[in-house]
């Protein structure tokens, strides 16, 4: 029936042999035991990190290191890796890393990322590494993002490369997304630079909790933005996402001035931020700092991760919270994860036509013309080439 | 004829309020901790630990007392308020954890809040063990330690009837504060009783105790009205911290545990002992289809898969919108099978319109009975098997992903019939707890059926079939199939098999569980990811034939290795990051021949301890060899009522009043082992007869090994029943064998009959404690249930052998 007793001793064999011949056969031997096909992006055993001098680091007194790449602000001894996981003092000097070593490298199409202004239809290359500079109870990636770099498998990608497969898969744009952008800062700015070069759109997803001086020259090499504005109470971004709210108002301010194109997304969790007052009031901000033509985005949340017994959150919920927005003068509001739902269209604010029909990431209508509604002609933002 | 033993009454409410508040308490924290069944195995153990401290404790304080039934009346009077106490503090124990509605306590939590919950109740229950010990020892005027070994039976017996009285009774019709006041109430009157009736002890009580033992006892028969009110009261706050802003439509009692409605907004959520089985929309809701739709989805997509569906079984979940959704597909005959009748029931009034016109069709047929059970019964055949089960987390519900039921439901399958399972994932599959159990699912399929398809993302829903042309990862196929049918709703759209077949999480799901599973330690390092552009799902299935074996070992879940349920349990670790999943990961290394290092330093010990005896002149060697015959019989005793149970479970299916009476059968043979000690063994020191019982437990154990794969085979679902009845209570006979014989051999080393039945049980207790953790989290998961009859065994026999070492001519 099974075959249990030749695997037992061939494993009490290899174990032997490890003990014997030590780490080297170990090495050899998880090698052997690894190996992925081979393409042009061959996945690296585990733990394929490789620390590179970052930015963003300040020296201190003596071998002290200062991070002042996000608001946590981590001061670190020798040897010392910070709240992130991928920042780290070696000898004195800050190193990255999350750097050519992506956990994540996948074609989706952009409207996934969610991105409903830029580039309808097309398809982008996502990259991510391991590390995150939150801890949201709610996280959907905590299997890559919340882990020890040296735990998962990565892709051997240097920035480069990135671009060539891109272009061999014949995509316009380059997403870091789904993971944390904001620690793999050098990785991102690099990558994003190579892609102006090549003509490739450069496309954000990111929670925004960074510092305003690297966000500030980030911007300059980015196209469009997603920010994650998890909430808008302080006291839930401390206890759901271990994180400050400030500084994510302080990015989007930012992204606002710097002239990125801007999406927000919003998961609406049941009783935990889900308050119709708090969300008006998200709204008006929304609407006064950013203007009142930012996309919104209210995502159904699922039980999963640390919040597996909260049951998903109820449509009408999303309803009202789109209510709201639109009551407060946002023009564009979406409900996400609720596949059919009228919400994922784009209306025309002026005559209310649709303008881009969507289910779920699949385009089914578009009357959208140079950037204008067909209908009635309003100029309607995006990046749409 | 023999006058009826006065402190015979008081032992058996002992035992039945044991049982009684053992199941009360242990549904109470269930409800909190979420049902996961590693908390049930801390649970337990919380319990036996203390209540072995409370029989240490009871031994010191009979040892230092005359006023033993004093002494009792003050135990009794201190139990009864602080059993309901104990109940209500559960009700309020999330509030203690700064922890969010909906999270997972830690296993740190778990531990720390069972063990001090616990504490007051069981160590008072210890206690009252060894006190009626010795109050019965006095009114036989005996000095040996009999008096221990008929306590011991008694409270077995009164454990049978606790256990019968709950399930069939008081479950039905009062509720936890109710029945555990109803139970002491019980044992004090006894108390009060035994007070009168028992000559010689009835001056040691002075008025003042037995005044408040009455007035309590009054107390608690005028409360027992009041107390629903207060259950009402606690199970809101106890809600308002496991689903705060949810008001709490309605509980009720069922035999798999308590069923609570909650209501958001126009949202109904469904859970069972604090764990949300689903939500739905209800009559009222805006949007019931969108409410509904992960349900739906689910449903059509799974309908899909066969070209021609006419005849559809559906395992669970039907409530949550899944039999709304079938039943609009021209299916002819819908089986619905649902275990929770009380569920049902209760639903009806508070679910969605299509799912109550569903539940009202003719050509739906609703049958409540264990999935198992009625798989292995069933004689019609069918075009697809639905399971809406939920995940593996319980050895309970690994039993619908096992190799076994598989082989089952295709025997059930037409030629050209699909079977559908869902199972939660992660977007990467990148954790190696869940691509581990993932893979397991894939593999298990795979090792049964031609043909298996998994697709998704946070939720993994796999397609198995014989047939070659039924499953489709083509969405124009599908959408052809679906449009072909006329199917007329607002949850779905052709649009959605484009969604859920999008290529490059497809290619890359497929890619990560086809691959990984493949070398020996494959199981405990993350899967290597898929290349950034994997082949096509089909390419990938032809090739799959040129990969290496699967590790059978690892990634193949079947009723004896229940390996899935041990991968969500390390899964379940990785969501509530305490690092017990690293715990877990490391246990996965173990092997089979640990067991024999262990074995060995054990009988070096003891000849050791014989040396260094023969030195000093005393018999360190023969304390530890029986101390250590009573912790191994604690220890088997347990891995083999594991053993049992998880076999029985899977074999003839689970089903509530049976395990019960199973219990009920151990605790009569119990009862019966210890009788016959007590009457026929005369010199009851001598540890050869000690030995002699060791071995025959070690013998029994090895033959449970034997016939357990066996008895998969058996057709007649009776003898299968019976033939577990007899090994129970064989088991539980030894077990009882075995208590006044180690407490007695004990005595004759120290001559203090309490202390000695204290010590002894107390060991015992630790035993069962550690066997059952040992035994349900590790040994049944990694290495398999035979295992865990192996395990007994081995320690029995390593027992034997110690008692051997210690023996000496003309002991005493």
């Amino acid at each position: 029936m099974y075959s249990n007793d030749a695997t037992g001793r061939d494993l009490a064999k290899r174990k032997l042999l490890q003990a014997g011949f030590g780490g080297l056969c170990a090495l050899c031997l998880a090698g052997v035991g690894g190996r992925a096909i081979r393409t042009q992006a061959s996945p690296a055993p585990r733990g394929l990190v490789r620390p590179r001098p970052g930015r963003w680091f300040r020296e201190g007194p003596g071998d002290r290191v200062h991070c002042d790449l996000c608001p946590w602000g981590c001061t670190l001894e020798s040897g010392e890796i910070a709240r992130c996981r991928v920042r780290s003092n070696q000898g004195g000097i800050g190193h990255t890393l999350a750097y050519g070593n992506p956990v994540l490298v996948q074609e989706d199409p952009v409207e996934r990322l969610p991105f409903f202004h830029v580039l309808p239809s097309s398809r982008t290359l996502s990259v991510s590494t391991a590390g995150c500079n939150l801890a949201c109870k709610f996280c959907e990636v905590w299997d890559m993002a919340l882990v020890d770099p040296h735990e998962v498998h990565a892709y051997d990608m240097p920035p480069a490369a990135v671009i060539d497969n891109a272009r061999a898969a014949n995509l316009k744009s380059i997403s870091y997304a789904f993971g944390e952008p904001v620690v793999f800062y050098e990785y991102m700015f690099e990558t994003a630079e190579l892609a102006r070069d090549a003509g490739l759109f450069n496309l954000l997803h990111t929670a925004g909790y960074i510092q305003p001086a690297p966000l500030k020259e980030l911007a300059a090499r980015i196209d469009a933005a997603n920010i994650d504005l998890k909430g808008f109470d302080a006291g839930f971004y401390r206890d759901v996402c271990g994180g400050e709210l400030a500084p994510v108002l302080e990015s989007l301010r930012l992204l606002k001035r710097a002239g990125v194109h801007l999406e927000i997304t919003n998961i609406l969790i049941p009783t935990l931020n889900d308050d119709i007052g708090s969300i008006r009031r998200m709204c008006a901000w929304i609407r006064d700092e950013l203007g009142a033509d930012v996309p919104l985005h209210f995502a159904r949340f699922y039980p999963l991760y640390r919040l597996a017994n909260l049951p998903q959150t109820p449509v009408s919920s999303l309803d009202r919270a789109r209510e709201t927005a639109l009551e407060e003068g946002l023009r564009y509001v979406y409900v996400s994860r609720v596949t059919g739902h009228a919400g994922e269209n784009t209306y025309c604010p002026n005559c209310g036509e649709v303008v881009i029909g969507r289910v779920g990431f699949i385009i089914d209508e578009v009357n959208l013309s140079a950037g204008h509604c067909s209908h009635c002609g309003e100029a309607i933002p995006g990046r749409w080439a | 004829m023999r006058r009826f033993p006065a402190p015979f009454l008081p032992v058996l409410m002992l035992g039945m309020v044991s049982q009684v508040a053992q199941v009360v308490l242990l549904r109470e924290l269930l409800m909190v901790f979420h049902g996961n069944e590693l908390s049930i195995g801390i649970i337990l153990s919380a319990w036996m630990a203390w209540v072995g401290v409370g029989s240490a404790l009871g031994a010191i304080v009979a040892e230092r007392t005359g006023r033993v039934l004093s002494v009792l009346m003050l135990n009794a009077a201190a139990l009864l308020p602080l059993l309901a106490a104990t109940v209500l503090i559960i009700r309020g124990l999330r509030g203690f954890f700064d922890v969010l509605p909906g999270a997972y306590l830690s296993l740190p939590d778990i531990f720390v809040s069972s063990f001090a919950v616990m504490a007051p109740v069981c160590i008072l229950i210890g206690m009252q063990f060894v006190l009626l010990a010795k109050l019965w020892r006095q009114s036989d005027r005996a000095e040996d330690t009999s008096g221990a070994g008929k306590t011991y039976i008694g409270e077995a017996v009164g454990n049978i009837f606790g256990g019968v009285a709950f399930t069939l009774v008081m479950v039905h019709y009062l509720n936890s504060f109710q029945s555990v006041v109803l139970a002491g109430m019980l044992m004090a009157a006894a108390v009060l009783w035994t007070g009168r009736r028992v000559p010689g002890v009835s001056e040691q009580a002075r008025a003042p105790v037995r005044a408040v033992l009455t007035g309590l006892l009054i107390a608690g028969g005028g409360s027992l009205l009041l107390l629903g009110q207060v259950d009402d009261w606690a199970h809101g706050i106890q809600w308002r911290h496991l689903a705060p802003d949810h008001q709490l439509v309605a509980t009720h009692q069922s035999k798999y545990g308590n069923i609570a409605i909650a209501r958001r907004d126009d949202q109904l959520s469904f859970f069972r002992s604090g764990h949300l089985m689903f939500a739905a929309a209800g009559q009222d809701t805006e949007v019931p289809h969108f409410e509904e739709q992960e349900a739906a989805i689910f449903a059509h997509f799974a309908m899909t898969q066969h070209t021609e569906p006419k005849s559809v079984l559906l395992i669970g979940g039907g409530l949550r919108g899944t039999l709304g959704a079938i039943i609009e597909h021209p299916v002819k005959r819908v089986d619905y099978v649902e275990l929770d009748e009380v569920l049902t029931r209760n639903a009806r009034a508070h679910v969605s319109e299509a799912t109550l016109a569903a539940l009202r069709e003719p050509r739906v047929r609703l049958v409540h009975a264990d999935g198992r059970v009625f798989v292995k019964e069933a004689d019609q055949h069918y075009d697809l098997v639905i399971l809406d089960v939920p995940d593996p987390a319980t050895a309970v519900l690994n039993r619908y992903y096992t190799r076994e039921f598989f082989e089952q439901v295709r025997r059930l399958l037409n030629p050209d019939g699909v079977l559908v399972i869902g199972a939660v994932s992660t977007a990467g599959l990148r954790g190696t707890a869940v691509a581990n159990r993932n893979a397991t699912i894939q593999h298990t399929l795979g090792s049964v059926f031609a043909t298996v398809l998994p697709v998704g993302e946070h939720f993994l829903i796999f397609f198995a079939s014989d047939a070659a042309d039924q499953i489709s990862a083509d969405p124009e196929e599908l959408q052809r199939r679906y449009l072909e049918r006329g199917v007329d709703t607002d949850s779905f759209s052709r649009h959605h098999f484009y969604l859920l077949l999008e290529e490059s999480q497809l290619r890359r799901v497929n890619w990560i569980l086809r691959n990984h599973g493949r070398t020996t330690d494959a199981h405990l390092a993350p899967p290597p990811s898929a290349p950034f552009r994997p082949d096509a799902v089909a390419q990938q299935q032809e090739d799959e034939g040129n990969l290496p074996p699967v590790n059978a070992r690892f990634f193949i879940n079947s009723d004896f290795k229940p390996i899935g349920y041990f991968y969500t349990l390390m899964f379940w670790g990785d969501l509530t990051r305490t690092g017990h999943a690293e715990t877990l990961k490391r246990l996965l290394h173990i092997e089979r021949w640990w067991l024999l290092p262990a074995v060995a330093l054990v009988i070096l010990l003891s000849l050791l301890l014989r040396l260094l005896g023969g030195i000093r002149r005393t018999r360190p060697d023969r304390h530890f060899a029986v101390i250590f015959a009573v912790f191994t019989t604690g220890l088997s005793t347990m891995a083999l009522q594991i053993a049992l149970l998880f076999s029985f479970q899977s074999i003839y299916g689970f089903i509530y009043e049976m395990v019960g009476l199973i219990v009920a059968i151990f605790m009569a043979g119990l009862a019966v082992g210890t009788a016959l000690t007590n009457r026929f063994v005369k010199d009851k020191a001598n540890t050869d007869i000690l030995a002699g019982v060791q071995l025959s437990i070690a013998i029994l154990a090895g033959l449970i090994a034997l016939v357990l794969p066996q008895s998969a085979a058996m057709e007649s679902a009776t003898m299968v029943f019976l033939l577990f009845s007899l090994l129970t209570f064989v088991s539980g006979l030894l077990n009882g064998l075995d208590f006044p014989l180690a407490a007695e051999a004990f005595r004759s080393m120290n001559r203090r009959a309490e202390k000695s039945a204290g010590m002894v049980y107390g060991v015992e207790l630790l035993g069962a404690c550690v066997g059952a953790a040992l035994a349900s989290a590790i040994v049944a998961p990694i290495i398999g249930i035979v295992a865990c009859c192996l395990l007994a065994a081995a320690v029995n026999a390593t027992a034997f052998a110690v008692l051997m070492v210690s023996r000496r001519p003309h002991v005493q």
